[in-house]
């Protein structure tokens, strides 16, 4: 996962820890010209940022906030994201575990197929996904009914993009845990599920959690998969980031609005990430 | 190390400049309605003019005139109706708009559902309706279809589309049972979708064409010459579908 915000790292098996700063100088040898290029990515990462609260039309926020269509939204997201996340724990959890623990044939493919939300351009997996399970597509020529413009449909969009970063997390714990516990267990009589259960789950909570975290934070902002396939129905399927591109056009100022709100609640989900999972010592 | 590094860098820049040819490139920012009627007079512009690159961005043209209001080096402002002139800032140049056609609204649906006579009768109970979004001209223009005919969308499932095109492939694909698309849209239709023929004057929409750029350097004259050329075009087959500017 690499690193998170400046001096903590998340470790594979999800949790952020301290990164050991020995000093606060820049390493000696460093050149200076390998500096200037690190300040002209940061500049990359936080002008935009800059842009937006310079923009930002501060005496009107509430109001403009507490709008009916923005609290519809907010409510959608609310909603989409979080049944997101839980699906992406029950569903994910198991993937993970035959990922990391069963060998069988077509396993690399299994797991690219898991990875290839994170590199595909949303919107063509929310084409991909009105093949599958849209109205005329693969499932909904058998069950009559297709997901676009229902919540669930936009659930399923969000899911399907966020749950790879859950996967993934909780199988790279799962390696790092030590099959012996559950081998002992095993030993002393405990049946399959019941191990799964009392002795491996326990050992990964917290990767689960992460995980789970960033892949909440992954559907909150998921756009191009769920304007694509779930389609932008008010109330239903359209959530902050669709209010946001809905906005921009017609009413930038509350469309600023909004883009601030859901970067306080990133800047909220990151910093919650470093608190909660760094061991108090 | 460095060297192969600025190499790299010096053939990206180049890639970017168009290896230092002396084409000129004209910015076209069209409506999506427009998309197959301009790719094709790009093609036909670019093969008559073998100096000049016409380069489109296409969006919907609410999308378009806030990317040149934000400073987006647009040369020809081509959005689906001239009201989009209103309310293009660029800092004090004068345009012109020259209105070259119009559209209207037009209700498409598949054909095999019988979907037809229910929406002639203003019924759309439980049906999916996709539509543009307020603000772009086709969404606006669906307003005022809606208002025109009479139609209830209180128990419809109803979705706000960036532009045309995206109605239009929500009902191509079979997953909004009802659409509101321009009449010129309905050339590029499969024959799984009909159009109703409703006549609804009220949706009209007048296009217009306007260079944002001044006259005078190279761009703007090539500019200006796309432009002319597009008028030109806008009584010939290319713009099927499209009626004449009022």
């Amino acid at each position: 996962m690499g690193q998170c915000s400046s001096g903590s790292i998340l470790r594979h098996d999800g949790r952020l820890v301290k990164r050991r700063t020995t000093t606060s100088r820049p390493a000696p040898g460093l050149p200076t010209s390998i500096i200037v290029i690190a300040v002209i990515a940061i500049a990359l990462l936080v002008l935009p940022l800059v842009g937006l609260l310079i923009q930002a039309p501060w005496s009107s926020l509430f109001s403009l906030l507490g709008n009916e269509a923005t609290l519809t939204a907010i409510r959608v997201s609310a909603v989409v994201s979080l049944a997101a996340a839980a699906l992406s724990i029950l569903i994910g959890v198991p993937l993970a575990f035959l990922l990391a623990r069963v060998e069988f044939p077509g396993k690399s493919i299994i797991r690219t197929i898991v990875t290839v939300p994170l590199v595909l351009p949303p919107v063509v997996t929310g084409v991909a996904l009105i093949y599958g399970f849209g109205r005329s597509g693969l499932l909904g020529k058998v069950l009559g009914f297709g997901l676009p413009f229902t919540t669930v449909g936009a659930v399923v969009a969000a899911t399907v993009v966020a749950m790879p970063f859950l996967v993934l997390s909780v199988e790279g714990a799962l390696r790092s845990v030590d099959p012996r516990f559950d081998q002992m267990a095993a030993s002393l009589g405990a049946g399959p599920l019941h191990r799964w259960w009392h002795v491996s789950l326990p050992m990964i909570r917290p990767s689960i959690l992460a995980g789970a975290v960033l892949a909440w934070a992954r559907a909150l902002g998921e756009f191009g998969a769920t304007i694509t396939f779930a389609g932008n129905v008010p109330g239903v399927t359209r959530t902050l980031p669709l209010e946001v591109s809905t906005a921009i056009n017609s009413d930038p100022d509350r469309a600023v609005a909004l883009s601030l709100l859901m970067l306080a609640v990133s800047l909220a989900v990151l910093i919650g990430l470093r608190d909660s999972w760094v061991p108090r010592r | 190390m460095i060297r192969r590094l600025a190499a790299l860098i010096c053939l990206v820049a180049l890639t970017v400049a168009g290896c230092g040819d002396s084409t000129v490139t004209v910015d076209v920012f069209a409506a999506s309605s427009l998309t197959d009627v301009f790719t094709e007079l790009e093609q036909r512009f670019e093969a008559d003019n073998p100096g000049v690159d016409i380069r489109l961005n296409l969006a919907g043209s609410d999308t378009l005139r806030r990317q040149i209001n934000d400073g987006a080096d647009a040369h020809v402002f081509a959005p689906a109706s001239i009201d989009l002139f209103d309310g293009l800032s660029l800092d004090g140049r004068a345009v012109e708009p020259i209105p070259y056609a119009s559209n209207q609204l037009e209700i498409i649906t598949e054909r095999d559902r019988g979907l037809a006579s229910r929406v002639r009768a203003g019924d759309l109970a439980g049906l999916v309706v996709a539509r543009c979004s307020p603000g772009v001209p086709c969404g606006d223009a669906a307003d005022r279809l809606i208002e025109s005919l009479g139609l209830d969308l209180s128990d419809a499932t109803v979705t706000s589309e960036q532009n045309v095109r995206a109605v239009l492939s929500k009902v191509e694909l079979g997953e909004a049972d009802v659409g509101f698309v321009y009449r010129s849209d309905v050339n590029v239709l499969s024959d799984d979708v009909m159009a109703l023929d409703v006549e609804a004057d009220s949706t009209k929409v007048t296009l217009a064409i306007g260079v944002l750029t001044s006259a005078g350097d190279t761009a703007g004259n090539a500019a200006a010459a796309f432009v002319a050329f597009v008028i030109s075009e806008a009584d010939g087959p290319v713009f099927f579908g499209f009626d004449p500017a009022p």
